[in-house]
């Protein structure tokens, strides 16, 4: 045999086995972390460890939203095999239960009792786990404000949903090691990353107040047949939203048995305001000196512009004798209202009514708050100066109202309203609480005292007087606005929303409240429908906070 | 009579990696199968070891001179037994392999090997300088043809390794060489049509000006040919499921639990062994059975995840010094015949290993075929086992020794 061939054979034999040696060189150490970790992907499986979400109070520490321990059960498919005993003690069907992968959940967030039950029963594959559960202890009340969750403790709502950021902490993970068929493997080593608790969320809801603001409501909605309704209370000082009432609401412990259409306040979406907004509109004037308190206005049973002819709800009793700005809120006279605003201008009525703070959102901390519909000047039609002054062709929310009626009740500086007053870690680490938040000076002092006069007035012998207190001075407004079609098509003849906005005391104001009933049945008239609720929530309020009764004189001569 | 005085001058070189192996493969089967039913994969093997070891300590006793004859007899069988498996034989994941005679299955194929090995040594040694190529192709053509229809494409192709290896250990002509080396270009450029027509053309003007006879010249020119047209017309007679194993392993990414996931799995637990390995019963990916019969052709990734770099190294190199004792042996064989059924035992071999470890590996396409010795199977490893007898008994009486 040649010396050559056995030498080529050689180098043959070298040449790949050091091929193969190469690449078991290039799997095993250049590439040995990549696979590693391939490896670690295949068989690791990460079961995720609900955080303890945040808990929500109310602003005396009322428990509102809470979180439960609770269990949800799985099942191991391989070794499960008796899903009749199963069924019979969850009440599903046995067709449920049947699973395919090998950790499947079954039923989730079950009663303790019924855990305890499942326990002691010993199914071969059923897993219990550890679980929470979210659980609002006051069922209904403020439902829309603080929302809920689903089924993994996410935020799906209201504050629950805004704020969900904070509440929900961070989840733990606990990560096992599987087999190709996804088969735990009990001898494998568990890592644990512990979940750490979400910020408890105070809210400046006081729940009596709320609780008063929904009764009443729910009093008012049966009386007068009424399809919706809100009941805002405000500290005019701090501008803390004492209560958010919203009536149809739900049970956000079963929020999946109601419509979606109930989950979301209305006190957020716009409105046309109605009679109410005279008040700004007349406040407007003051402030821009167009008009004084004992200056005279035509009176006028029709007023045209525009082609559009105005007309008053009730017929005036002089035709052509002249009325005062006072007289003209009280009985609540469109065509006094119209001319103030045609005397101040669309500029200069425009200005004011964004300085009032429509046309914005007053930034509650809840998603899907309306701006509202303001339009500017240059889109106006000629009569919607003369319409705005009474309310119509513009659209506010509820919120928008009251917060411009807070700003006359606290000097005539705006003030931002707040919903959130404190978040809180549970180990008291991180704390941010809210502080009352001055916006722009809308009416000087002076106008102020103008427009609460002119608005006690309206209390004392005008379309107010069912808010009248016996130890409190009342300023407020009615409203009856016909509700708007939509797509801007002219107005509904039989709809109507009636409303009362105020505030009181008037020595010092405290507390600013809008009553608001969406489709009253029988009396339109907001002085009749809002009007007494406003008058009980408001003295109920005042008086569980210990509010002074006016010294002054409660019945002053006109 | 038993001979210790020629056990001494057997080849230890060849001892100790035959053993150093087939124990390193008892404790990898015991690894990889210790979730199954327990025991049973390990007692089977250990009684093919038992049936082994006692075969290989007879052919290593006996002369080989008396395979000389009696492989044209055992080449004879073995058809038989091709034939009888295609009709009566138990199948396997989509193969007809399996042969049962009374309580014991076994493969003729793996037997096959042996005895193509030992025909063609013998007619070499019986032809001498007569002796043309046409023939031993044909001798190993027919048993390729019957395994490559069970199909074992595999087995198939390490009968055509072992022909060509024969071939070329005994006539070291570049034309043989080019024989053996340009149908599988031709292959290659048979993907493009016009692509290969230039290459033909090519070939044609690098044989004519290298001044190869011309009988030769259109015997290397027709077999690139006859392949070019051939393999479409045999890339259609194969099972779907090979197919996907060649275009898989093109890409085997592409679907990692598909046809592809054997090579991925094998790469991910051979990568994940690092350098010292995860120890043995403790590769992850091993013992949670990533890869599906993993005791079978995919022994070495268990090797390699447990013992890391250096337990599959010093495996290759046990194979690589194997085989050369082989080439040795063959080399320093007293005799034709001798040195033909070493070179065709070493061509054996080298096949099954560089290709059984270049496929866990990821280098080459998913062909069934096993590690010698470390795989699970009893036909193969008493095969294997016999082989080592038969070279020992070459060895034992090569030249060099001195009685």
């Amino acid at each position: 045999m040649s010396k050559g061939r056995l030498q080529a054979l050689i180098y043959l034999l070298a040449v790949l086995a050091l091929i193969l040696l190469a690449r078991l060189i290039e799997l095993q150490l250049f590439h040995h972390d990549f696979y590693k970790q391939k490896a670690e992907d295949q068989r690791r499986r990460i079961i995720n460890l609900a955080a303890e979400r945040g808990d929500i109070y109310d602003r005396r520490g009322h428990v509102l939203a809470t979180t439960l321990d609770t269990f949800s059960v799985a099942v191991n498919p391989r070794i499960f095999s008796s899903p009749e005993a199963l069924s019979k003690l969850l009440g599903e069907p046995v067709g449920a239960l049947s699973k395919k992968r090998a950790f499947s959940w079954v039923k989730r967030k079950i009663a303790v009792e019924l855990a305890a039950k499942l326990r002691s029963a010993k199914i071969a594959g059923v897993l219990l786990l550890p679980d929470k559960k979210r659980v609002y202890p006051k069922g209904r009340l403020a439902a829309q404000i603080l929302g809920f969750t689903g089924l993994d403790n996410e935020g799906l709502s209201g504050v629950e949903l805004a704020w969900d950021r904070y509440l929900k902490g961070k989840e733990g993970r606990l990560i096992t090691e599987s087999d190709p068929l996804g088969y735990e493997l009990p001898q494998m080593p568990e890592r644990e990353e512990a979940a750490h608790p979400g910020m408890n969320v105070t809210l400046t809801i006081d729940e009596p107040v709320q609780y008063l603001a929904e009764r009443e409501l729910a009093k008012i909605l049966k009386q007068f047949k009424a399809s919706a309704g809100n009941i805002i209370v405000m500290d005019v000082e701090n501008g803390e939203i004492l209560a958010l009432a919203g009536l149809p609401d739900f049970d956000p412990n079963e929020y999946q048995k109601s419509g979606f259409h109930l989950w979301k306040s209305r006190a957020l979406d716009v409105y046309e305001p109605g009679s109410t907004f005279k008040v700004i509109t007349a406040c407007a004037g003051l402030q821009e000196g167009v008009i004084e308190p004992d200056e005279k206005l035509k009176a006028l049973d029709t007023l045209e512009i525009g082609g559009k002819v105005i007309e008053n709800s009730h017929p005036i009793d002089w035709p052509g004798s002249r009325i005062s700005l006072s007289f003209m809120l009280e009985k609540s006279i469109n065509t006094g209202a119209a001319q103030v605003s045609l005397k101040l201008g669309p500029e200069r009525f425009y200005k004011m009514i964004r300085e009032f703070g429509f046309g914005e959102a007053t930034g509650l901390g809840l998603y899907g708050e309306s701006r509202g519909i303001v339009k500017p000047p240059q889109a106006w039609y000629k009569p919607d100066i003369a319409m705005m002054s009474f309310g119509q062709s513009i659209a506010v929310t509820p919120l928008q109202l009251l917060a411009a009626y807070a700003a006359i009740a606290h000097g005539g500086v705006r003030i931002k309203p707040v919903l959130i007053k404190k978040i809180e870690s549970p180990d008291g680490t991180f704390v941010r609480s809210a502080s009352a938040e001055e916006l722009n000076r809308v009416l000087s002092l002076r106008v102020t005292e103008q427009a609460k006069k002119l608005m006690e007035n309206v209390v004392l012998f005008g379309s107010g007087k069912r808010a009248q207190m016996k130890y409190f001075r009342v300023g407020g407004k009615t409203g009856t606005a016909q509700k708007a079609l939509p797509g801007g098509r002219g107005y509904m003849k039989n709809h109507f929303i009636a409303s009362f906005c105020g505030f009181a005391p008037l020595d010092d104001p405290r507390i600013a409240i809008l009553v608001l009933v969406d489709d009253p049945q029988g009396v339109i008239w907001g002085e009749t429908v809002a009007g007494p609720a406003f008058k009980t929530v408001m003295e109920g309020t005042l008086r569980y906070l210990n509010v002074k009764p006016d010294t002054s004189p409660l019945h002053p001569s006109p | 009579m038993i001979n210790f005085r020629m056990l001494k001058v057997s080849d230890k070189y060849i001892w100790i990696p035959v053993f150093t192996l087939v124990l390193l493969g008892f404790l990898m089967i015991f690894s990889t199968t210790r979730s199954a039913e327990a025991g049973q994969f390990v007692s089977r093997q250990l009684a093919a070891l038992g049936l082994g070891l006692l075969l290989m300590g007879f052919f290593t006793y006996l002369d080989y001179k008396h395979l000389r004859y009696v492989s044209w007899g055992l080449y004879a069988l073995m058809l038989v037994m091709l034939v009888v498996v295609q009709f009566s034989g138990s199948s396997a994941q989509g193969a007809q392999r399996w042969m049962n005679i009374g309580p014991f299955t076994f493969q003729p194929s793996e037997i096959s090997k042996l005895v193509v090995i030992m025909v063609l040594a013998s007619y070499f040694d019986i032809r001498r300088e007569k002796a043309n190529i046409i023939t031993p192709l044909i001798l190993a053509g027919i048993p390729f043809l019957l395994i490559f229809k069970q199909p074992d494409l595999g087995t198939a192709l390490v009968i055509l390794a072992i022909a060509l290896g024969v071939l070329i250990w005994n006539k070291t002509s570049p034309t043989l060489l080019l024989l053996t080396f340009t149908p599988l270009l031709s292959l290659f450029m048979r993907q493009n049509i016009y692509g290969w027509i230039i290459y033909l053309v090519i070939l044609w003007g690098v044989l004519y000006f290298s001044r190869v006879k011309l009988n030769e010249l259109l015997l290397i020119l027709g077999v690139n040919v006859v392949v070019g047209i051939a393999f479409p017309i045999l890339w259609g007679m194969l099972k779907e499921y090979q197919r996907l194993r060649l275009i898989s392993f093109l890409n085997p990414g592409l679907d990692p639990k598909g046809m592809g996931y054997h090579t991925l799995q094998s790469k991910i637990a051979i990568g994940a062994g690092g350098l010292f390995g995860a120890g043995f019963m403790h590769g992850t990916q091993t013992q949670l059975q990533f890869i599906p019969i993993q005791f079978s052709d995919f022994i070495f990734s268990a090797v390699g995840e447990e013992f890391g770099l250096i337990g599959a190294g010093l495996t290759l190199f046990l194979f690589v010094m194997l085989i050369w004792r082989m080439v040795l042996m063959a080399d320093e064989a007293r005799d034709n015949f001798g040195s033909n059924l070493a070179a065709g035992i070493a061509v054996m071999l080298f096949f099954h290993v560089f290709v059984n470890i270049g496929m866990t590996l990821g280098l080459l396409p998913v062909v069934g075929i096993p590690l010698p010795f470390l795989s699970y199977g009893g036909t193969s490893l008493v095969m294997n086992l016999i082989a080592i007898g038969v070279l020992q008994s070459v060895a034992m009486r090569r030249q060099k020794l001195i009685f």
